[in-house]
């Protein structure tokens, strides 16, 4: 049951909105914390899934921002000298032409992260769950 | 407070859950700290120090100055071993060293004496330390932790190098964890959420306190559900205390030791972690030190003040030493 607190505050109050360049809606974002007591690099995230309104965001339509950067989510285990320090919301881009409708949505995100100073030689302890949310998207 | 070899503090991991809500900021936590009347507090850097791993200069002598603002010791700095941060392998020794060394850095720029690292380090790459604690004039203390004693092979090693090179600047960080006898409150509340009915704790946790074993204690729940099984499994898995014996060596080598508790009742009195035979064990064998209050409820029960919480395990210990 160790480290099951904090993801049922994953997905924040704030940022979620739709997106656009030059008049063209490209898609939505919304914010996440990093669902764990301390902060940790990125290469740790194991699973990081988005579902909107029960469909899942396909992983090529979905931006991981942080750090002034944009990464794609293949990229993730890769990113161990990245460091997501406690306090910062991530934020979760997703193309989409035209983005929502407003109003509210549910958010889904499944998230699983190795704790990376729990093991010897691959036993970590993986803290795994999920966080679903009804969020209003701003106009 | 009276003269005291042992002196208290809080390591203001206890206030996570105010931290990681963004209800409080640091200088809340530390202001907290103060009028809780700790003497001084440990700080969890890879929860609290913004841009670790590289927190600049700067910050490192601000800090300093928040904490002579509260009026408060830096006690001890904790660092960790990432060894899984990377996904394609282990951080090898060197790679461990140079952390390490980045840590000793930090914890000295911001003003701690005291480093606390975890097992998970090893005996040879601590040996490889010494040096450079010596020369910075650091502690390194290796944290020990449930599931260990100071009796498994890896702190047989450890306390080799403590008799080897002495303990002035490396040494053991005990977490009175280790005595834990029962399972706590808030384990009871978070079992509860997750799918854990009463009557089969009605049924198991007598046979875990009679210490039968979980293979014989399960054929008396026929009827367990998939949601029970994890629970049910630490429930028989977490809790076998190391004999308070064991206080005499920790004390020679340890010049901090982690006050881990779980829940203090109304009546100051902690049902799972035997303070009143522990803390009088630490005082008779003569340890001169910090003991930071760590509260850790929180990863279990987040509705629980954790402020209320320390300042009743603060006056627990203030009673049975006898500095109230």
């Amino acid at each position: 049951m160790h480290f099951q607190a904090y993801f049922k505050h994953t997905v924040t109050d704030t940022g979620f909105r739709n997106t656009a360049v030059n008049g063209l809606v490209t898609g939505y974002q919304l914010e996440i914390r990093f669902p764990g007591y301390r902060g940790s690099h990125l290469s740790c995230i194991t699973r990081l899934d988005l579902t909107v309104d029960g469909k899942k965001v396909d992983p090529q339509d979905l931006l991981f921002c942080l750090n002034g950067k944009e990464f794609l989510m293949a990229q993730i285990p890769e990113l161990f000298v990245e460091y997501w320090f406690i306090l910062d919301n991530a934020t979760l881009k997703v193309a989409k032409e035209g983005g929502l409708a407003a109003g509210p949505h549910e958010i889904r995100v499944d998230f699983a992260y190795r704790v990376p100073y729990t093991g010897y030689y691959g036993n970590y302890i993986v803290a795994e769950g999920a966080h679903v949310r009804a969020l209003p998207l701003a106009r | 407070m009276k003269d005291s070899n042992i002196k208290l503090g809080i390591s203001l991991y206890s206030l996570t859950i105010d931290y990681f809500l963004r209800r409080y900021d640091l200088e809340r936590c530390l202001a907290t700290a103060q009028e809780l009347g700790a003497e001084g507090i440990e700080i969890v850097a890879a929860m609290m120090v913004p841009g670790y791993p590289w927190p600049t200069a700067a910050w490192c002598e601000d800090f300093q100055k928040l904490l002579q603002k509260y009026r408060l010791a830096p006690v001890s700095y904790s660092a960790y071993v990432d060894m899984g941060l990377r996904s394609d392998r282990d951080l090898n020794e060197p790679e461990i060293v140079q952390f390490t060394k980045n840590d000793l850095e930090i914890a000295s720029r911001m003003g701690f004496q005291v480093v606390r690292t975890q097992h998970a380090i090893s005996p040879a790459t601590l040996e490889k330390m010494v040096p450079y604690a010596a020369k910075l004039d650091v502690w390194l203390g290796v944290e020990l932790h449930v599931p260990h004693t100071i009796h498994v092979p890896v702190w047989r090693e450890y306390f080799g190098l403590f008799d080897k090179y002495g303990s002035d600047h490396i040494g053991i960080v005990p977490d009175f964890g280790v005595f834990q006898e029962y399972p706590h409150l808030p384990w009871f509340h978070q079992a509860a959420e997750l799918g854990m009915r009463q009557k089969t704790l009605d049924v198991l946790c007598p046979l875990q306190r009679r210490g039968v074993t979980e293979e014989e204690a399960l054929k008396q729940v026929p009827d367990l559900t998939d949601a029970e099984r994890p629970i049910a499994h630490e429930l028989f898995k977490d809790f076998h205390p190391a004999a308070l014996e064991d206080i005499g060596p920790m004390v020679k080598h340890s010049r901090y030791m982690h006050g881990k508790f779980y829940h203090i009742d109304e009546n100051f009195h902690d049902a799972c972690i035997p303070y009143d035979r522990i803390l009088p064990l630490v005082r008779d064998h003569g340890f001169k030190g910090f003991i930071a209050s760590e509260y850790e409820g929180h990863q279990f029960d987040e509705s629980i003040d954790a402020t209320e919480q320390l300042k009743r395990h603060l006056t627990m210990e203030k009673r049975i030493l006898g500095l109230a």
